[in-house]
């Protein structure tokens, strides 16, 4: 699974070439390589292109009810990346830090300029820390949102399934998906109200299929 | 942490080492996403989500997370459960397969947006101030420049051969000490322009011409140690530069007829200076105060941290500079610098303060504030001698198998900054001690508290750190706000509006004793701090869990 890119080949991660990479997890992307550390291993890939992409992998289990959903999302998520290699010289990047040894292939698609401009590097700490605090800050508060007061821990548990594809949040011990599909207590599918049509019957079925996962947990421990 | 030492020991010009070593460009790309949730993929194929907390640079490159969150399950079994929120996580450099960041600023896209938007103002008004004061000392520049020069350069040698050269000898020079005063500032008054230098602010460019060699080291240790000089930070720094500048004119001269006569000249320069940003910008006041005394701190434990037995010497040295300059100058004016540092002091620390009673993770919260300080100075050289050790923290560690895998290695990032304690304590110790000569104020009962401290309990570590950050705390109202309310009805919160009172009258400078609010609160302080955290730790954990 891993090693397939021999210790000759690193000399190949120039710094500014662009290449497709398909990573041992499956993922496929057109990156342009920022810096290659050789101690680590670690190839930093600005990303210019995502062609498949694992995270189709993380809603697997939701695929069968989602699948129009997640096409969307998908296609909405492509579309941004698309923009983001259009306006690549903007202030955001798409940035990641990928152990060598873990790509499966790549082809060197060209070669591009050096992406870090050294007269340039300058970091702000006080940025840095305001933002990781801020971050946390925000992470807590956003953990403290997800955990309903009240409720049970089947409910909990419903709501924490439901919030990895929507965005959910507690209105008392009801659950209030995509702002606008209310679940109440005792969360059966027939609890579901409100809505659009589909999104109420999203939720219904993301609903029932949490249920069952659910019991079938309860079941086999 | 481990390049900065080769940087040491290389005297490697910076620029061309910047530019070749690719774990430069590594640390820099590690330090843009800091702070931004990344998803990180481990080996088995799960993928967690957390805030990007720091990195381990030492050879292999693992990472550590804050709030972290599984989103996809491996294949292999791991202690942490799917979906629950971890506090921090450490991932392996073996179990670590990629990171993925999304929006990342490189600062390749120019540095504009990294200048705070308060500190604007600020530094306009002090590159007024500054070039009214360049003006002002040109003159006697020009009949210094030698003999400047000259000094700078053993001032290089001492800085650089800080290891090497017996410390007693400095001590025991009684003269010596008040040489080694305006020695140091000069040393700062450099690294300033280092800093200026990568700015590419053509005053201080012309300045730097001037001694080319020490610019050299010195930015070297910038580059490598934390490499990373806002354009805020520097211009505030430029500030200090100027009567650093004023000093180094006179000092020659003092010198020669006697070393009280220039400290007398520098601390009345000093609150003239201030006079003119007072307003706007106490951080430049600040600087003024910051380097001398941080320096001082920095020397003395670089020796401690060299020998135990060398360690008494150095402190007493620093103590008898404080203790000279005070004598010189009793009036307020010493004072009122080193009241508007400490609330310089404070300033890095608004985001630790608030978030000192939210991270629930005792090791996150301990240095963040004095370790910025600590950066903004440059004192670089103390740092790598002692590699960070306190980070047994790992709460979780991925790895199937493997808990709580102590993790000594140095670590960049936030960490970095995390020098140990008893440095901090120094710190703190010299620069209290100096209003503990002149006021009976608020701050003396720091003083006492932070006396102590010198014999480096990691406790009084958070002790200190707590009260910059809850000080801070009154300064930004708004995160107060934030604060408080999280904690109503906790005996914390009673405890924090106690403590958070006095600060506020303490800025106002004014010698005013309060006696009713410090002693409630002082007693209480020790206890606060390494209470409340853990419990609301256990608070928000339980409700977690």
């Amino acid at each position: 699974m891993e090693a397939q890119v021999q210790s000759n080949s690193v000399e190949e991660f120039v710094v500014g070439c662009i290449l497709a990479i398909k990573t041992t997890l499956g993922e496929e992307f057109q990156a342009q390589v920022i810096t290659f550390d050789p101690s680590s291993n670690l190839l930093i890939l600005h990303i210019l292109r995502i062609i498949y992409n694992l995270y189709i992998y993380i809603y697997n289990e939701y695929a069968i009810y989602f699948f129009h959903f997640i096409v969307c999302k998908f296609f909405n998520f492509y579309r941004k990346i698309q923009e983001g290699v259009k306006s690549e010289s903007g202030p955001k990047r798409n940035i990641r830090l990928l152990k060598a040894n873990y790509i499966k292939e790549f082809d060197l698609l060209g070669q591009g300029e050096d992406p870090l401009d050294v007269n340039k590097c300058f970091l702000d700490l006080n940025t840095l820390q305001a933002r990781e605090d801020s971050a946390i800050r925000q992470a807590e508060i956003d953990a403290e949102r997800r955990i309903g007061v009240g409720v049970t821990a089947e409910a909990q548990s419903i709501f924490d399934a439901l919030a990895k594809t929507l965005p959910v949040r507690w209105d008392k011990t009801n659950i209030v998906v995509m702002n606008e599909v209310h679940v109440s207590s005792p969360y059966l599918p027939e609890n579901v109200t409100g809505g659009t049509a589909a999104a109420n019957e999203r939720v219904r079925k993301v609903l029932e299929f949490e249920k069952k996962r659910l019991q079938a947990r309860g079941a086999g421990q | 942490m481990g390049c900065r030492k080769e940087g040491l020991g290389e005297d490697a010009n910076n620029k061309a080492a910047m530019a070749d070593s690719v774990s430069d460009a590594l640390l820099l790309a590690t330090m843009c996403i800091i702070g931004l949730p990344v998803d990180v993929h481990a080996k088995d194929g799960s993928v967690y989500s957390g805030i990007f907390h720091t990195a381990c640079v030492n050879n292999d490159y693992a990472i550590v997370l804050k709030k972290a969150r599984m989103i996809k399950k491996g294949n292999r079994g791991t202690n942490v459960m799917n979906g629950r929120l971890i506090e921090t996580l450490i991932v392996q450099s073996e179990d670590l397969v990629q990171v993925v960041a999304k929006g990342v600023p490189l600062p390749a896209n120019g540095i504009t947006g990294y200048v705070g938007g308060d500190g604007v103002e600020d530094i306009a008004d002090i590159n007024e101030c500054l070039k009214r004061e360049v003006k002002a000392t040109e003159l006697n520049e020009s009949n210094g420049d030698k003999r400047h020069r000259s000094q700078t350069r053993s001032s290089a040698k001492k800085e650089s051969g800080l290891d090497y050269i017996s410390t007693a000898k400095k001590a025991n020079v009684s003269a010596n000490s008040a040489r080694d005063f305006s020695e140091t500032q000069e040393a700062l008054a450099v690294s300033v322009d280092g800093r200026q230098l990568g700015n590419g602010s053509q005053e201080k460019q012309i300045n730097c011409s001037d001694k080319p060699e020490f610019l050299d080291e010195r930015t070297t240790y910038e580059v490598r140690g934390s490499s990373l000089s806002s354009a805020c930070e520097t211009q505030l720094t430029a500030a200090e530069r100027i009567p650093d500048e004023t000093n180094m004119q006179r000092k020659p001269k003092g010198v020669s007829s006697g070393c009280p006569a220039p400290l007398d000249y520098e601390m009345q320069q000093r609150p003239s200076l201030e006079e003119i940003p007072c307003s706007e910008a106490p951080a430049s006041d600040v600087s003024v105060a910051a380097t001398t005394t941080v320096d001082v701190a920095s020397q003395s434990f670089l020796n401690s941290s060299l020998t135990s037995t060398r360690s008494v010497p150095p402190n007493v040295s620093s103590f008898n500079r404080t203790a000279k300059e005070s004598k010189l100058n009793p009036g307020a004016k010493l004072f009122s610098p080193s009241l508007v540092h400490h609330r310089s002091v404070t300033p890095p620390a608004v985001p630790t303060g608030a978030s000192v009673a939210y991270l629930s993770d005792h090791h996150a919260m301990v240095p963040i504030t004095t370790a910025q300080q600590e950066v903004d100075i440059s004192s670089f050289a103390p740092r790598s001698s002692v590699p960070v050790k306190f980070f047994p923290c790992s709460n979780v560690v991925i790895g199937n198998g493997g808990t709580e895998i102590p993790y000594v290695q140095p670590i960049i990032g936030q960490v970095v900054n995390r020098t140990p304690p008893g440095r901090y304590a120094g710190q703190y110790h010299n620069l209290q001690a100096r209003p503990a000569y002149v006021h009976p104020n608020p701050q003396n009962i720091m003083v006492g508290r932070v006396g102590p401290l010198v014999c480096m309990h990691p406790i009084s570590n958070d002790v200190v750190q707590g009260s910059a950050g809850f000080s801070q705390a009154t300064m930004r109202p708004l995160l107060t706000q934030h604060h408080l309310p999280k904690h109503q009805g906790s005996a914390t919160a009673q405890a924090l509006q106690l403590y958070m009172n006095p600060p506020i009258i303490a800025s106002g400078q004014q010698p005013f004793a309060m006696p009713s609010p410090n002693p409630i609160s002082q007693p209480f302080f020790p206890v606060i701090q390494p209470v409340p955290v853990p419990r609301s730790n256990g608070f928000f954990s339980t409700k977690f869990a």
